[in-house]
């Protein structure tokens, strides 16, 4: 279980306080699929980069498993991290190494022996449908394949938690769907809880249980995504789905 | 082209080469192996780097600076008792190879701090990410990532170290440079100067040649 207590993070740009995360409070039970949703500038890659460590909050916790995730430090830090897994609005692949390397990073990071990367990087290539690709460098595929190394790096380790950062905002509608689909069958597949950070409200509505909705910081509205979705409280909410119906 | 054979029977231009090659590549090997990890350490403690620390960023910033705007005949001329006391000579290929290498250290660590400053900074948190220390960082993604733009640096600095020794062929370092400068300066004969040259140029030409075709070879990006 995630719980996030009042979690606060500002900024300062050209002198301006910016208020990235303004007293946000989230539980995330095991396995689910969390969406957070929100327009751009509204927190939710700071509150990403919060879960992923990567950015400490100015107040306010991150309790994983009972684990104070902003007390760690060093191997205990290393350790948690390797027990999630990132995958980056800009994939952020490695790329002088090919896919087989890319996915096998985190795994001889953590010092696995040959064996068990070579029988868990396969497995993954098949499961996230890059067979044959093993060799390729990514500069070589597509976005979606990129995406789908993304993905399987990501998975590597077997995270408890798994975080995607604006997952489809760069693909086209036929690879967004072939990318929710395999998210949903990550979730059927491995005990993993995902977190979704995303501006589309399709995205929500296709894979996630549940759904918060950040504007300026503060969650404005949170819960099962049916609920939320079919009877939208904040002007914000409202807007994200009259969005939808424009395009 | 009598001339030209004159020249080459009477001028040993294959030792020249020899001399100039032994001098720029041990010199680069001594530049590499101090500029690249002041280079790392230039880049790693900057405000948003893996160790942020201000006065080492700082103070190496300066030195490398300093070292980068002493003209290269004063260090060399500045050098002459520490090459001898470490050497035992200032002449010759022997004598050349400290100067040449402290003159190209600051370089060599500007050159690596420009490339590792090329890595996506999301690389980086995605290798943070993955549970990398600090030094994983460095040797698995930093110097990887920058394999081709290091081939590329390194045929920069061949070059100009060519440039370097043939300078120094006025304060009695040997090769190429020297021969020119003997030939062509103190004896008057441009013409022995000038098939000299045609040698440093061929030499430029094929070094940059190399390590292109390496270069894009090996970059998959």
């Amino acid at each position: 279980m995630i719980k996030i207590n009042k979690l606060t993070k500002h900024f300062h740009l050209n002198g301006e306080k910016i208020i990235a995360l303004d007293d946000v409070n989230l539980t995330i039970q095991k396995g689910e699929i969390y969406g957070i949703i929100g327009l751009s500038g509204a927190g939710k890659s700071t509150l990403l980069r919060c879960l992923s460590t990567l950015e400490h909050p100015d107040s306010g916790s991150i309790v994983i498993d009972d684990q104070d995730i902003f007390q760690l430090a060093g191997n205990e830090l290393r350790k948690f991290r390797s027990n999630i897994g990132v995958v980056f609005q800009g994939y952020n692949l490695l790329m002088q190494r090919n896919a087989f390397d890319n996915i096998s990073f985190p795994l001889k990071i953590r010092k696995d022996s040959k064996e068990i990367i070579q029988k868990r990087v396969s497995e993954l290539f098949s499961f996230v449908g890059l067979e044959g690709k093993q060799k390729a460098y990514p500069s070589k595929l597509s976005g979606g394949q990129r995406q789908r190394v993304a993905i399987a790096r990501a998975l590597a380790t077997n995270p408890s938690l798994l975080l995607f950062d604006e997952p489809t905002s760069a693909l086209d509608a036929i690879t967004t769907k072939q990318i929710l689909t395999l998210i949903k069958e990550i979730s059927l597949r491995y005990q993993v809880t995902i977190i979704i950070i995303t501006h589309e409200i399709g995205v929500v509505k296709n894979v996630c249980d549940k759904v918060a909705v950040l504007n300026y910081g503060k969650v404005v509205e949170e819960g099962i995504v049916d609920e939320v979705l079919n009877n939208p409280k904040s002007e914000i909410t409202k807007m994200l789905l009259g969005k939808e119906l424009i395009i | 082209m009598n001339q030209i054979i004159e020249i080459l029977q009477r001028v040993d231009i294959i030792q020249g080469i020899v001399d100039t090659l032994l001098m720029v590549v041990f010199s680069t090997i001594v530049a590499y192996l101090i500029g690249v990890p002041i280079g790392v350490f230039v880049l790693t403690t900057e405000k948003e780097g893996l160790f942020p620390n201000k006065i080492i960023h700082k103070t190496l910033n300066v030195i490398i600076n300093l070292g980068r705007s002493i003209p290269f005949i004063i260090l060399l001329i500045a050098l002459i008792p520490m090459t001898r006391a470490i050497i035992g000579t200032s002449i010759g290929v022997r004598g050349m190879i400290i100067p040449l290498a402290i003159g190209a250290i600051p370089f060599v660590a500007r050159l690596t701090e420009a490339s590792l400053n090329e890595v996506d900074r999301g690389v980086i948190e995605a290798a943070k990410c993955m549970g990398c220390s600090h030094l994983d960082i460095i040797f698995k993604v930093y110097l990887v990532e920058t394999i081709p733009s290091f081939i590329r640096g390194l045929a920069i600095t061949l070059i100009m170290l060519i440039g370097y020794s043939a300078l120094s062929g006025a304060v009695g370092g040997g090769g190429l440079g020297n021969i020119a400068i003997e030939n062509g300066y103190y004896r008057f004969d441009t013409q022995t100067m000038l098939v000299v040259l045609v040698f440093i140029v061929i030499i430029v030409q094929v070094i940059q040649l190399i390590f292109d075709r390496i270069a894009k070879k090996i970059d998959k990006k």
